[in-house]
């Protein structure tokens, strides 16, 4: 209670803070608008010309995309420090003050800042899933709508998760941005197209060591019906909150670790 | 009562070896070659409730290790830290709540907002009551002036301003510690003066007490009964700045004019005598020769006009103390 009552203080003051930059707000809702849609033409162009995307339809590819940006846009709006200020801290040996106030530093970490373009990802996220389901004449359900949330938070956690992870190494290895720069990649072009296109080693790094499949791969597989396109084993496609669970707890002993190599060292 | 208490504290670090050149930073990739250094080399020492404490060094003496342990953001190698009976590294977020920390050089206060609404989250994280919350408020608006900036955001206030905004919010939560590490660095003198009186005035009031470390000696003249000198991770003094006077500022100057220049000067007793017209500025001993010995024996034989005494300044003796290592000897 203490904590959640904390969290909307914060979210509160860093909303007003933001404000601060209102012109950069305005202007990233046109580029990620941009970007977006951008991106979705891309799709509609790669999917003419591939043939192992043949039995993937546009409205089935949109959906992939629209379920990432939405877990996507609430990271970059509630969480966008882990991946933007976390490593930097550490390098920059800033990190000191997330350890000096009497509440969980990683809280404090979260709570250090918002990006507000993460509505403008949020929304084309639910704009592109729009266009999806009338592609396919998709047929929300009241509890498929409710597993969409819990699929949605899960994929936000598992986002999380991988960049808590990554940033982390941090604290051993000062310097290490180009790590979560791969992992960004990873998430930001590899799940936009369906997970079983790539090659073995890609399907199950995908979906055994960052496991990004499971925030949309594995998951449309449940809402579109599609069980046959599963990679291993068709239960995955319900697995998305446990896998989200497991990989917060790895990436939070990881973090864990981290801070005690850290209070040991001091850099 | 003893607030803190450290016993044979140590602290190593590990650090690579580094080899020159390009050849050499492939090689120290691949090779592990460690150099420990002992950053804080077996420490000892208590302080009660309500003193005052300077605890000085030369850069990288273990000062801001010292502090960092004592806060719990890291864990000593070996040794025993309790405060207010808690051992800061197992019991952090306890040993939080009693203390405030300042690190003159990096702020803890949100960059973005207004210096109030940092304060509003510290009530918060604090659980500070209202009560509470609004007299210190009233207080620091009164002492500091800090209600002239209060909505301003944090990254526009000047670093007098900044500074003044940081030590409020360290004491927001009424601390039984304060560390201050470097309060009043880059400072102007009004500021410092300020903060020095602020930083009196809380220690009498609520008996918190506070341990500085600095590299500006007059705010340890200015504050603290006690001085506790730092090198090499070792502490090498541990006393009252009289006492350090009297050990060890034992050199002072007597700054003379004369009616007439005198064509040469011959005092007994002199360290190093400099004569430039009418003035001349002369060393003594205090121990071996009093003041009055040297005025005496210096009125008897030149025409004196006006005379000085100056002591070494604080800073002086601390510079001897670290160059020559004085008091390793005579403490050992």
């Amino acid at each position: 209670m203490f904590y959640i009552k904390l969290f909307f203080t914060f979210f509160k003051l860093n909303l007003k803070a933001q404000m601060e930059y209102r012109i950069n707000f305005i202007m990233s809702i046109f580029h990620i608008l941009i970007l977006q849609l951008g991106n979705l033409g891309l799709i509609w162009v790669v999917l003419d010309s591939f043939q192992a995307l043949r039995e993937w339809t546009f409205g089935e590819i949109a959906f992939l995309v629209g379920l990432r940006l939405l877990s996507h846009g609430l990271f970059t709006l509630f969480l966008p420090e882990i991946y933007w200020g976390l490593s930097n801290y550490i390098v920059r040996g800033e990190f000191d003050r997330f350890l000096l106030k009497p509440v969980n530093p990683l809280f404090l970490l979260i709570t250090n800042g918002i990006i507000l373009s993460g509505i403008t990802d949020f929304s084309s996220g639910i704009v592109i899933l729009w266009i999806a389901t009338k592609s396919l004449g998709l047929n929300w359900t009241f509890i498929n709508l409710l597993i969409l949330l819990v699929v949605v938070f899960s994929g936000l956690l598992i986002e999380l998760s991988a960049y808590l992870a990554t940033s982390s190494v941090a604290f051993w290895v000062t310097n290490l941005q180009t790590l979560n720069f791969i992992t960004f990649q990873f998430h930001e072009q590899y799940i936009l197209y369906p997970v079983s296109i790539y090659g073995k080693p890609i399907q199950y790094f995908l979906t055994f060591i960052i496991p990004f499949a499971f925030i949309n791969f594995y998951p449309s597989a449940y809402f579109l019906n599609k069980p046959s396109n599963l990679l291993f084993h068709p239960y995955f496609a319900y697995l998305t909150p446990i896998v989200a669970l497991i990989s917060f707890g790895v990436a939070y002993f990881i973090w864990k670790r981290g801070i005690l190599a850290y209070q040991s060292t001091g850099s | 009562m003893q607030v803190i208490k450290i016993e044979d504290l140590y602290k190593t670090f590990k650090t690579y070896k580094r080899k020159k050149g390009f050849v050499g930073s492939i090689q120290t990739l691949f090779t592990k070659e460690y150099i420990t250094v002992n950053a804080v080399d077996g420490v000892s020492f208590g302080i009660n409730e309500g003193e005052i404490i300077g605890y000085v060094g030369p850069n990288g003496a273990g000062k801001s290790t010292t502090i960092k342990m004592l806060t719990g953001i890291l864990y000593p190698t070996s040794g025993v830290i309790e405060v207010c009976g808690l051992i800061p590294t197992k019991d952090r977020k306890r040993n939080l709540m009693h203390i405030g920390v300042v690190f003159g050089q990096r702020t803890q206060l949100w960059w973005d907002l207004p210096l109030i609404e940092s304060f509003e989250l510290l009530r918060h994280i604090y659980r500070v009551p209202e009560k509470i919350y609004r007299d210190n408020i009233a207080l620091f608006a009164e002492l500091l002036d800090i209600d002239e900036f209060i909505n301003t955001p944090v990254r526009l206030l000047s670093l007098g301003q900044r500074m003044r905004g940081d030590i409020a919010a360290s004491l927001l939560h009424n601390p039984d510690i304060l560390y201050l590490d470097e309060p009043t660095i880059g400072l102007d003198v009004v500021v410092k003066e300020r903060i020095r009186q602020f930083i009196k005035e809380i220690n009498i009031e609520r008996k918190t007490t506070v341990i500085l470390t600095t590299h500006d000696l007059s705010d340890i003249e200015a504050l603290c009964n006690r001085i506790m000198i730092i090198d090499h991770g070792k502490v090498i003094y541990d006393g009252s700045i009289d006492e350090i006077r009297r050990r060890f500022g034992t050199e002072s100057t007597l700054l003379i004019e004369f009616k007439e220049p005198p064509d040469q000067l011959e005092v007994d007793g002199a360290l190093e005598i400099q004569l430039e017209g009418i003035r001349a500025s002369i060393k003594f001993d205090r121990k071996r020769f009093t003041a009055s010995d040297l005025i005496s024996e210096i009125a008897g034989k030149y025409p004196v006009l006006d005379l000085t005494i100056e002591d070494i300044s604080l800073d002086g003796i601390i510079r001897d103390v670290y160059e020559e290592g004085k008091l390793h000897e005579s403490v050992s």
